[in-house]
């Protein structure tokens, strides 16, 4: 990895990487600051526009945006109340309050360092951790290729918002959709029953622009909440002085450690490590009575953890092809539609590009302070647009990012339709990253599993007897599958 | 009756979902697929996610017919009128060309949703910031 670092270097000083390095930080700020958008669908909505990109400034752009949403999350929380993304809600609790006192620049600019201090501290964890995890993963045959996908998949369990059954059902809907089109080994069209658009499967593409963005537009029309907020005083970011930070060290680091190993766990995501950051720091303050009612340690706790999680998260995703939530899921995606393979040989075969990420990675952090700084000043009055408006926007952006690039009217079909069938299986409580985990991940896990089946002569048992590895991958799915279950029994006898 | 009805209702989008997945294995089952044998087949791997997917939808009809959680009130002509008038824009892009069909989507669809609050839920944040 250290030697492909200068190749990476010039990739990343080019100017279009530079350009996306500073357009993709801006972006996602402003794209997280506007209440409805989020991470994911801000992830999905730009990624039609990097299919014209480079590998790396395709990928790039999109963990620019990824981490730019995630600070810009706080930009709303804090002025208006109303997180921006579900990963900054712990910051309303002391950044409103905070804002209402006319201290909105303070508030920000707690937010502002402790973001930045957040998502550096997991950057590194990043470029050391994951090559690690990737060098071990490198010996995998096809048999612990398909234990690690299906370990990988179980992860479905921990983003299954609310019901498990629902799900591992979306899962299943992912995975049968990929397999959509031709067979990958006989070549055979499967289920298009005669209708030739569908001979080269559903378009990624489309799928994950209709399931989170359009889905998102048409569950937001379909609701009309009232949002509450008030009038606030803001004229800009003011960073706290070193002077200010004496005694919320501990809280920055012990939060940053919470962030980063909450992050590695798949599915877990951001807005549990801001919860349980702020949780922490509470109980461990002594100004616990203060947190609410606008303490900047609190502020600390929560956007330093959120923050971390974004490098977090990208470890196992680089390292093993394994998403752990919504937004890593897309990113894979990415590199599937630019022709890269997701998964344990990702690291090895693509040394340059893999250092690009992570030194980009690094880059785009360090970014966020000044950017932060400009880019809130200007969006803040964004705050003041009609949300219809919004969702118009978004769904026109929808149609340019999925049409322009390969000029199909059928993937604008296949775009509204999984919107409206999103909308609908959202409706009814099913969550929508396993259904991209499971398309994304469809394809390798077929392919493990038949060559493995014939390499074993189709014998299943011989999976597990001479492959130690796959045994414990295996064995850790099940446990991983079966937590849930042992919870809900613990509940019940507490009960 | 009522209750079956509601029972029904509850758990009408997980049947639908079990509906389709018997129907998808049923398909697979005919001559329609060179019979290769084992792994080597092109329906080996569907019909594992199919089971997959009918026992799930199975538990998911369950579940929702035990449970009695009641989606929240759902604006449903607004949802119809924008998902038909964003089928309307995909027809009539590539014949009318992206900004005039564009321009008049956006307009429309604004007044479909059928409100105009403001992100800040309060238009007199408009001079609020400084």
């Amino acid at each position: 990895l250290l030697s492909s670092i200068p190749d990476a270097l010039g990739i990343l000083l080019s100017v279009q990487g530079v350009a996306v390095l500073i357009l993709g930080t801006t972006l996602g700020i402003v794209m997280g600051a506007l209440p409805g958008i989020g991470s994911t669908v801000a992830v999905a909505m730009i990624l039609p526009f990097t299919l014209t990109m480079g590998q790396a400034p395709a990928v790039l752009l999109l963990i620019a945006v990824y981490a730019g949403s995630v600070y810009g999350g706080s930009v709303s929380a804090i002025l208006i109340n109303t997180p921006g993304t579900p990963q900054s809600a712990a910051t309303c609790l002391d950044g409103y309050p905070m804002a209402q006192r006319g201290e909105a620049g303070i508030a920000l600019g707690w937010s502002t360092v402790a973001s930045v201090c957040g998502g550096l501290a997991s950057a590194l964890l990043l470029i050391f951790a994951a090559p690690q995890l990737a060098a071990f993963a490198l010996n995998f045959g096809p048999i612990e290729t398909f234990a690690l996908v299906l370990l990988g998949l179980t992860c479905i369990v921990s983003v299954s918002e609310g019901s498990l059954i629902k799900g591992i059902l979306a899962g299943m809907l992912g995975l049968f959709l990929s397999t959509v089109g031709g067979d990958p080994i006989t070549g055979e069209a499967r289920f298009t029953f005669g209708y030739f658009p569908l001979i080269s499967g559903f378009n990624l593409l489309a799928v994950v622009i209709g399931v989170f963005a359009l889905s998102e537009v048409l569950t937001r029309v379909s609701q009309k909440i009232d949002t509450a907020g008030a009038l606030v005083q803001f004229s800009g970011i003011v960073l706290p002085k070193l002077a200010q930070w004496k005694g919320r060290m501990g809280n920055l680091i012990k939060s940053v450690a919470i962030g980063c190993g909450i992050g590695v766990l798949p599915g877990t995501g951001a807005a549990t490590a801001a919860f349980i950051s702020y949780a922490e720091a509470r109980r461990s303050s002594p100004n616990a009575e203060a947190f609410g009612t606008g303490e900047p340690d609190g502020l600390v706790a929560s956007e330093a953890a959120n923050n971390a999680v974004t490098g977090g998260a990208l470890i196992p995703t680089m390292a093993l092809g394994i998403p752990g939530d919504a937004v890593t899921a897309v990113m894979l995606a990415t590199l599937t539609l630019h022709g890269v393979s997701p998964g344990v040989r990702l690291m090895t075969d693509n040394p340059v590009l893999i250092a690009a990420i992570f030194t980009g990675f690094l880059i785009i952090n360090i970014l966020l302070l000044p950017l932060g700084m400009l880019v809130s000043k200007v969006a803040a009055p964004l705050l003041r647009m009609r949300e219809s408006f919004m969702l118009a926007a978004i769904c026109v952006l929808c149609v340019i990012g999925v049409y322009f690039v390969r000029g199909n009217p059928f993937d604008l079909l296949i775009m509204v339709c999984a919107g409206i069938v999103g909308f609908l299986l959202r409706r009814k409580g099913f969550p929508m990253a396993p259904l991209v985990i499971g398309m994304v991940l469809g394809p390798t896990l077929e392919i493990s599993l038949r060559q493995g089946l014939i390499i074993t002569d189709g014998s299943f048992s011989a999976f597990f007897t001479g492959h130690p590895i796959a045994l414990v991958l295996v064995l850790a799915a099940a446990g991983m599958l079966s937590l849930p279950l042992i919870r809900f029994m613990r509940q019940r006898r507490s009960n | 009756m009522n209750n079956a009805a509601a029972l029904v209702g509850r758990s009408s989008l997980s049947l639908i979902i079990l509906i389709v997945g018997c129907a998808l294995l049923a398909s697979t089952m005919g001559k329609t697929y060179a019979d290769l044998g084992g792994a080597f087949s092109p329906v080996f791997f569907p019909r594992i996610i199919l089971v997959g997917w009918i026992v799930m939808a199975a538990l998911s009809v369950i579940s929702d017919a035990l449970g009695n959680k009641e989606s929240g009130s759902t604006q449903w002509g607004t949802v119809v009128l924008v998902s038909v008038s964003l089928f309307v824009y995909i027809q009539l892009m590539p014949l009318l060309g992206f900004f005039i069909v564009s321009v008049v989507f956006c307009d429309w669809a604004e007044k479909a949703a059928g409100y105009s609050r403001f992100l800040s839920g309060n238009t007199g944040l408009t001079g609020g910031f400084v």
